[in-house]
């Protein structure tokens, strides 16, 4: 079996995240802070380290690193508590419905165009500011092809007109760097279980430093967390504002074990070997005939393409009985799709890790042509 | 400010600051230990845990000087400093 679908999942994990996640089954199995046992003590502690791991990522504080269960109810968490009422959106061209639905369903929104380069983006950025949004929302790396958005020059203008900036980096932390301090960013949010390889049911947005004193932001869930228990509104301050009911403490702690690899590990050396496989798939399907590419990024790791006219999810049966793991259809991303001008049917997505090699791509390659060559 | 550190008996006397969570009591933890100052995370009860469930820091009462000028120093807010 070949794993190509890390930008759904990473897949393997590393053996570390494995034992940190059993060893917060076993041994740290108490509920975190809610007593004052040593399990429960235990958990809280690997909780606090996940939280100055996780700050330490995004050049952020540790106390304004909020736990969800995943990167969409991060994004929900973070838009809810950042969106003035009815406030006007925008948003990327490249955005998952993870941002897409909830600005959706919160108002008026405008997106803008992603399809050229990074000044062509800027300018279209620039332009839909004069329709006075109250919030933006942008994507970091696509999930489709893996295009690294220009968010430190977004941030910055977001920053001078006063609107607040969440980047979505689902697909780019644990392999690209990003700054809240540098992008201007009120907040990033991310999930567990994607290049941070921890197991899924884990995720967190990470606040700007000004928001500690988070009175001013509504809550998204309420519930016990531990503090303050004889009130009955929420904490005024973060993370527990936020943070409401038992955290899944495995993934927390296969989180901050999956950190400590990445950091071991080294994002550039990261990006360097996922864009490297990337280059190889695309340069490959270059010369398959009927084989197409749609917005091509060299150094990404993330790679979308057709077989002739047959519909993305057959390929991908087709692979799958050969022994590929990759992901058709839309991907969640109907924006994305637009602007890569992506046929009705969607498309096969490779996405790479550290884990694969370079003999696994070229096995992909053959297994392409054989199906362009038959179908 | 003035240690208070007091000996009565030969028993030693400890500090409690509260803290506003958990979070920041570790925050706290992170801080004093860095700075060589032992202590240890506690639940409060009465009347420090007016609001229910409340953690602070259990120092050395000879510490308390040093650890309430690191708290400020450092940005983290605390409430009530006593002696227990």
């Amino acid at each position: 079996m070949i794993y190509f679908d890390n930008a759904a999942t990473s897949y393997p994990k590393p053996r570390a995240v494995i034992n940190g996640m059993i060893d917060a089954v076993v041994k740290f199995g108490g509920n975190p802070g809610r007593s004052s046992h040593f399990l429960s003590r235990e958990a809280s502690r690997l909780i606090y380290e996940c939280r100055e791991e996780v700050a330490s990522l995004f050049d952020g504080m540790a106390e304004n690193v909020v736990f969800t269960y995943n990167a969409t109810y991060a994004l929900n968490l973070a838009i809810n508590a950042l969106r003035p009422a009815h406030g006007r959106a925008l948003i990327s061209s490249f955005e998952h419905n993870a941002v897409l639905r909830p600005i959706a369903a919160g108002g008026e929104y405008d997106v803008f165009d992603c399809s050229g380069n990074d000044e062509q983006i800027l300018s279209s950025f620039t332009e839909r500011l004069k329709l006075h949004p109250r919030l933006v929302v942008c994507n970091h790396m696509s999930n489709l092809n893996g295009r690294i958005m220009p968010v430190k020059e977004i941030g910055r203008l977001c920053h001078i007109m006063g609107i607040p900036f969440i980047i979505d980096a689902s697909q780019s932390a644990g392999r690209v760097m990003v700054s809240l301090k540098d992008t201007f960013a009120d907040a990033i949010c991310a999930p567990s279980h994607k290049g941070l390889w921890g197991i899924q049911g884990g995720g967190f947005a990470v606040f700007a430093d000004k928001y500690s004193e988070g009175g001013a932001l509504a809550p998204f869930v309420y519930g016990g967390n531990g503090v303050n228990s004889l009130e009955s509104s929420m904490p005024d301050f973060l993370p527990e504002r936020f943070e409401g009911g038992t955290p899944s403490t495995p993934a927390i702690a296969s989180l901050l074990c999956g950190i400590r690899e990445v950091k071991q590990m080294g994002i550039d050396l990261i990006a360097y070997r996922e864009g490297r496989l990337g280059k190889r798939l695309i340069e490959g399907l270059s010369v398959i005939k009927g084989a197409k590419v749609y917005g091509a990024e060299p150094s990404s790791g993330n790679v979308v393409f057709n077989i002739k006219e047959l519909p993305s999810e057959r390929v991908c049966d087709e692979l799958d009985k050969r022994g590929f793991c990759l992901r058709g259809g839309y991907h969640c991303c109907p924006l994305g799709h637009k602007t890569l001008k992506i046929p009705q049917g969607g498309a096969v997505r490779a996405s790479f890790s550290l884990y694969n090699y370079s003999g696994e791509v070229d096995k992909l390659l053959m297994a392409v042509k054989d199906i362009a060559s038959v179908k | 400010m003035a240690e208070v550190y007091v000996k009565k008996g030969g028993i030693r006397m400890y500090v409690t600051i509260t803290m506003r969570s958990e979070t920041y009591a570790r925050k706290a933890m992170r801080i004093l230990n860095q700075n060589r100052i032992a202590c240890s995370i506690v639940r409060l009860d009465g009347e420090l845990a007016k609001k229910g469930c409340s953690y602070g820091v259990k120092i050395d009462g000879r510490a308390r000087a040093a650890s309430i000028k690191l708290l400020s120093d450092n940005n983290i807010p605390y409430s009530d400093v006593r002696m227990i």
